[in-house]
């Protein structure tokens, strides 16, 4: 897992080197501020706990205008929100993901949309119970060491500028995957988001906000 | 123009006769179709085995009937009950323990003590669809149980039905027991 997250990070930072040749500028870094966030302030009530999310991005114009692509790897690690009446009360999961976005932004008001392929590797751990009114509950534990999904993630998006090398995007998004195999249904897919009772074809949307900042 | 208008009517009344049969045929179509596709999600909480007592003379009388290990032995009392209110011939359902591969039952009788372990392998694991299951297997040891009673005989079956049909599908019987006082 983590020599895959080191790769990536490796492939971003040259395609980022190798867009600043071959694009042409600006180019922006920026990162989520949302996700994650959420899960600390209100743990009982988020439908994920105590959750570490980090999605770094590299946003370059193409040579047509209007048009440019977003590049990024993202990493997840918590828990999902306990519910002791499933059989199932809570998960743990951890991946890694990768996201590439074709944007194309409209000239006059500062609103993208962009769409793109992405795919995760993600590991699940939980409990399961079976109720023993006689002799006591039996639980069990299971562990799902790598689980691929992939598919394609769409988005609209509004740029409120607040300085020169600085912007905030404020986004709608929506992910579908599919993940192969007979695998019990996460809770929360990193790279996807909420995907409770989902097992193989995961659909999830949401809100999130972004912080850029223009290199060049 | 070779169609009459006779032949024109007919065919329509046929149209007629077989939409209107379909419309009808349409439900009981979807009801199999639904219960062919139903899926046996099998038991997911503690699992009973089936106990068939076959005693020579009714008047036997159970003081009391336990598990070793049972957290709630209350769900006995009513067992010692319903094998105290019957004849020759009955079956009772008796919990096993979802935490080992055995349970051991004692019935204390009036004038005796039988002592009856059941062995089996618990098989716990996902189902499309259905979530954890459990299920039982024979156990891999040689012998299916110990007794203090003159002739035991332990059967096994999968506690999850092969096939859900209209009659209620086959298999899903799971453990019985035939024990003779």
């Amino acid at each position: 897992m983590k020599a895959l997250f080191s790769f990536l990070i490796v492939c971003l930072v040259s395609i980022n080197a190798s867009a600043q040749k071959i694009y042409s500028t600006p180019v922006y870094v920026g990162i989520d501020v949302v996700k994650g966030i959420p899960s600390y302030v209100f743990p009982e009530k988020y439908f994920i706990r105590k959750t570490l999310v980090i999605e770094p991005y590299v946003r370059f114009n193409r040579q047509k205008p209007g048009k440019s692509i977003l590049i990024s790897a993202g990493f997840a690690k918590g828990s999902s929100k306990i519910d002791p009446s499933r059989q199932v009360s809570s998960q743990q999961f951890q991946g890694i993901y990768f996201k590439m976005a074709f944007e194309a932004s409209n000239r006059r008001i500062p609103i993208s949309g962009g769409v793109g392929p992405m795919f995760s590797i993600s590991g699940f751990k939980s409990n399961y119970q079976f109720k023993g009114p006689t002799f006591g509950d039996y639980t069990g534990s299971f562990h799902e060491k790598e689980s691929l999904a992939f598919g394609a993630e769409g988005y609209v998006a509004y740029d409120l500028k607040l300085n020169k090398k600085l912007s905030l995007r404020f986004l709608i998004r929506n992910a579908i995957a599919i993940r192969p195999g007979d695998m019990p249904p996460p809770d929360y897919y990193p790279g996807i988001g909420y995907t409770k009772d989902m097992s193989q074809l995961l659909f999830s949307g949401g809100f999130s906000t972004q912080l850029f900042f223009r290199c060049k | 123009m070779g169609t009459t208008i006779p032949t024109l009517l007919l065919s329509l009344e046929k149209q007629t006769f077989n939409y209107s049969t379909m419309k009808k045929l349409l439900p009981l179509l979807f009801i199999i179709v639904v219960l062919y596709g139903c899926v046996d999600c099998g038991p997911q909480q503690e699992l009973t085995v089936g106990i068939n007592f076959h005693r020579e003379k009714d008047s036997l009388h159970l003081n009391q009937v336990y598990a070793l290990g049972a957290l709630d032995q209350q769900i006995f009392n009513k067992q010692t009950e319903d094998f105290n209110n019957s004849r020759l011939f009955l079956t009772l359902a008796f919990p096993i323990s979802l935490l080992t591969d055995s349970t051991t039952y004692v019935f204390e009788f009036e004038n005796r003590t039988d002592t009856l372990t059941l062995f089996y392998q618990r098989d716990f694991y996902y189902k499309k669809d259905c979530g954890f299951v459990v299920d039982t297997k024979k156990p891999a040891r040689s012998e299916d149980s110990k007794s203090t009673f003159s002739k035991v005989n332990v059967s096994y079956d999968s506690y999850l039905m092969e096939k859900v049909t209209f009659t209620g599908g086959t298999g899903g019987n799971g453990i019985n027991v035939d024990v003779t006082l």
